[in-house]
């Protein structure tokens, strides 16, 4: 997997609510999926669904090869959001929906940004919506909403 | 074109449960009851996982930052549906294992594909703690037509809950169960 240069993905700062507004993009984030992506896909989140392994079935499904599963859908747009926010940021909610299968050959690329910055019940919040797009169109959407720290060094971790 | 021969595979390795629309809809407000994941929350598997999606976090990876951060190693919100994944065998089995509901309730359709997820979490999920779930037949849509094939949606909600019996997240999922012939 490749991304964009200047992603400070073993960063420990956290950005503080103060710091985020709507409006903000977040550093698009590409790859093309392997067969051996795939494989790790299936071993790392012990999904043997087969239309996430097996080529045939899933053409069979009118998938146009093997595709990612949602575990790992979940686990890149929550890493892509992650890496911009930084490691004490709570993930409160993620709305995910799969519009298509992303599949082998294919090159994901994924737009990012803020939509809304809120508080409420005392929790500083903003919400990020998240595309995961191929050659072929969209292939995932997700809606994130992460609570922040008010000052820096804090945690928002309930 | 949708190969119907080759899609009942899906039968030993997910062993779907076959029948009518109505079938299913008495399935609607089915629990599955308290099922304990089959390993607790722990580091490799999350370094696994993490491997996986790339993701660098020191919540994830650095023992000392998490412990003096986060009360210890956390695991990624993205592993919920993981720790709930079942063994395909294990000694005096001879079935796989059926143990998700989603996969459960009757319909025609041969295969599945999963469409979305909405999920809230509650509290930190760390190193050494051992989820258990339940989950509950939410909602079966009528036959509806995509450019997949024709099938239903199937809506069940998980709840998982800590060794201490406290709610960490909710999850509702939809699947399409479908037929991938097209006449």
């Amino acid at each position: 997997m490749s991304e964009s240069a200047g992603l400070a993905a073993e960063s420990t700062v956290t950005r503080t609510w103060d710091q985020v507004n709507a409006g903000d993009e977040l550093p698009v984030v590409t790859f093309k999926l392997t067969l051996a992506l795939c494989v790790l896909d299936a071993a790392a989140t012990r999904d043997f669904f087969p239309g996430h392994h097996d080529r045939d079935y899933a053409r069979a499904q009118n998938a146009r090869d093997a595709y990612l599963n949602t575990m790992f859908l979940q686990g890149f747009v929550d890493r892509v959001a992650g890496d911009w926010l930084g490691p004490l940021a709570w993930l409160a909610r993620r709305r995910l929906e799969m519009a298509a299968p992303v599949c082998i050959g294919d090159t994901i690329r994924t737009e990012g940004k803020v939509t809304r910055k809120y508080e409420e019940a005392g929790r500083a919040l903003v919400e990020i919506a998240l595309s995961v797009k191929t050659e072929h169109g969209l292939g995932a959407r997700a809606r994130l909403t992460y609570a922040l720290p008010r000052r820096a060094g804090e945690s928002a971790l309930p | 074109m949708g190969n119907p021969e080759l899609l009942e595979t899906t039968q030993t390795s997910f062993n779907l449960r076959f029948g009518s629309y109505e079938e299913a809809r008495a399935w609607i407000g089915r629990k599955s009851g308290a099922q304990l994941c089959e390993d607790g929350i722990n580091w490799p598997a999350i370094k696994y996982y993490c491997s996986l999606v790339r993701d660098g976090s020191p919540a994830y990876w650095d023992q000392s930052w998490a412990h003096a951060h986060c009360g210890g190693l956390l695991a990624p919100p993205g592993m919920l549906f993981v720790w709930s994944m079942a063994l395909g065998w294990r000694p005096g089995q001879t079935e796989p294992p059926a143990t998700l509901l989603a996969t459960q309730v009757p319909l025609p359709g041969a295969t599945l594909i999963n469409v979305s997820t909405d999920s809230e979490f509650l509290r930190p999920v760390r190193v050494g703690d051992h989820l258990s779930f339940e989950e509950e037949v939410i909602d079966v849509t009528p036959e509806k037509r995509t450019s997949l094939g024709r099938g239903h949606f199937v809506t069940t909600r998980f709840t998982y809950r800590n060794q201490h019996g406290e709610i960490v997240a909710t999850h509702t999922n939809i699947l399409y169960r479908f037929g991938a012939g097209r006449e």
